[in-house]
């Protein structure tokens, strides 16, 4: 187990500083990777992305009234119809709290020795009121997942991805250097993929850095 | 990865003669996130090795449960002090209130937490 922590670790090293994710993900022997956006790129995508919340703010349906809601409004309206939005964080500051404790007794015994049964019990308290908070935080997250701002992060994403996912280009001449083009020429073209959400996931661990596979492990497991 | 030998030598050579961490520009936000928590090991060391608290240990820090352990502890010791000088001010202020010529006996209310 530690070794495969390790070889991923080693792995994410070496993607994070080469600015470049190496994914295969075909039988055909086709490499595809993912790279950090330059900056002509991270621009076009911040401009496509106001474009889209100006689409989103101004759409209407056939009535006249707003096509999508704001997170705001998606709040209110979720008060207004007796969900308690206010709960999930709530819940959260009060977890946060025994968590911190369950930090500070943590702190009293973690160099003294012959104590081990007790700091893995108190390590995974400590793990199941984080896993408890990333649920509390995902549930939470649910409420607005229509909501404009959520739909234009993940169409934002979607942009950057199209102009970052490249294929390697076969080349019978093996001196030349490596070639990459880009897989994708819209996001329309990268949505109806079938290896989109494969490729969501690598792009968001490898860009927006979130796996929590490591974190959410237990140490009584 | 944050707290490995060699990604450490190398934060500090992009410290002090500016030699770059990454090959491209601008960074990802997970880079930065590598960048963030370099600063924070560098900082781990440095408190190890200028010994604030004893209970910075080797075995402390080759466990990211250990080590925001300490930060919980390293905070609340934080939080403590302020709270001690913060209540020591108030002390002094007061009695130096109680003595002045003109407002002397009159001291102020000062609210603290």
């Amino acid at each position: 187990m530690e070794n495969v922590r390790s070889n991923k670790a080693e792995e994410k090293v070496e993607d994070l500083s080469q600015g470049r994710k190496i994914v295969v993900i075909d039988n055909d022997n086709n490499a595809y990777s993912l790279r950090v956006p330059n900056l002509k790129e991270l621009n076009e995508s911040k401009l496509a992305k106001t474009r889209y919340y100006n689409k989103l703010l101004r759409a209407k349906d056939d009535e006249g009234n707003n096509l999508y809601s704001t997170k705001e409004e998606l709040r209110e309206l979720h008060k207004s119809r007796g969900i308690d939005v206010d709960k999930f964080r709530e819940e959260i500051k009060v977890i946060s709290l025994e968590l911190n404790k369950e930090l500070l007794e943590l702190a009293g015994i973690m160099n003294k020795e012959d104590i081990d049964k007790q700091v893995i019990v108190l390590k995974d308290k400590i793990l199941s009121y984080r896993k408890k908070i990333n649920t509390l935080l995902g549930q939470e997250g649910k409420l607005y997942v229509n909501s404009i701002e959520s739909l234009v992060e993940e169409k934002y994403n979607y942009y950057l991805m199209i102009q970052v996912i490249d294929i390697k280009k076969v080349s019978e001449d093996t001196e030349t250097e490596e070639l990459w083009e880009r897989l994708f020429k819209t996001t329309d073209e990268l949505e109806a993929d079938k290896r989109a959400e494969h490729f969501v996931r690598e792009f968001l661990d490898f860009y927006y850095g979130y796996t929590s596979d490591m974190e959410n492990e237990s140490p009584l497991e | 990865m944050a707290r490995r030998r060699d990604w450490q030598e190398k934060f500090e050579n992009f410290k002090e003669f500016a030699i770059r961490l990454f090959f491209n520009e601008p960074l990802s936000p997970s880079q930065e996130l590598l960048l963030y928590w370099l600063k924070i090991y560098s900082q781990i060391f440095e408190e190890k090795n200028g010994r604030d608290f004893d209970i910075l240990t080797d075995k402390v820090i080759e466990d990211h449960i250990f080590v925001d352990a300490y930060f919980a502890f390293a905070a609340d010791r934080h939080k403590q002090e302020l709270l001690k000088n913060t209540k020591q001010d108030v002390v002094s202020r007061i009695e130096k209130d109680l003595k002045h010529p003109i407002r002397g006996g009159n001291a102020m209310t000062i609210e603290y937490e």
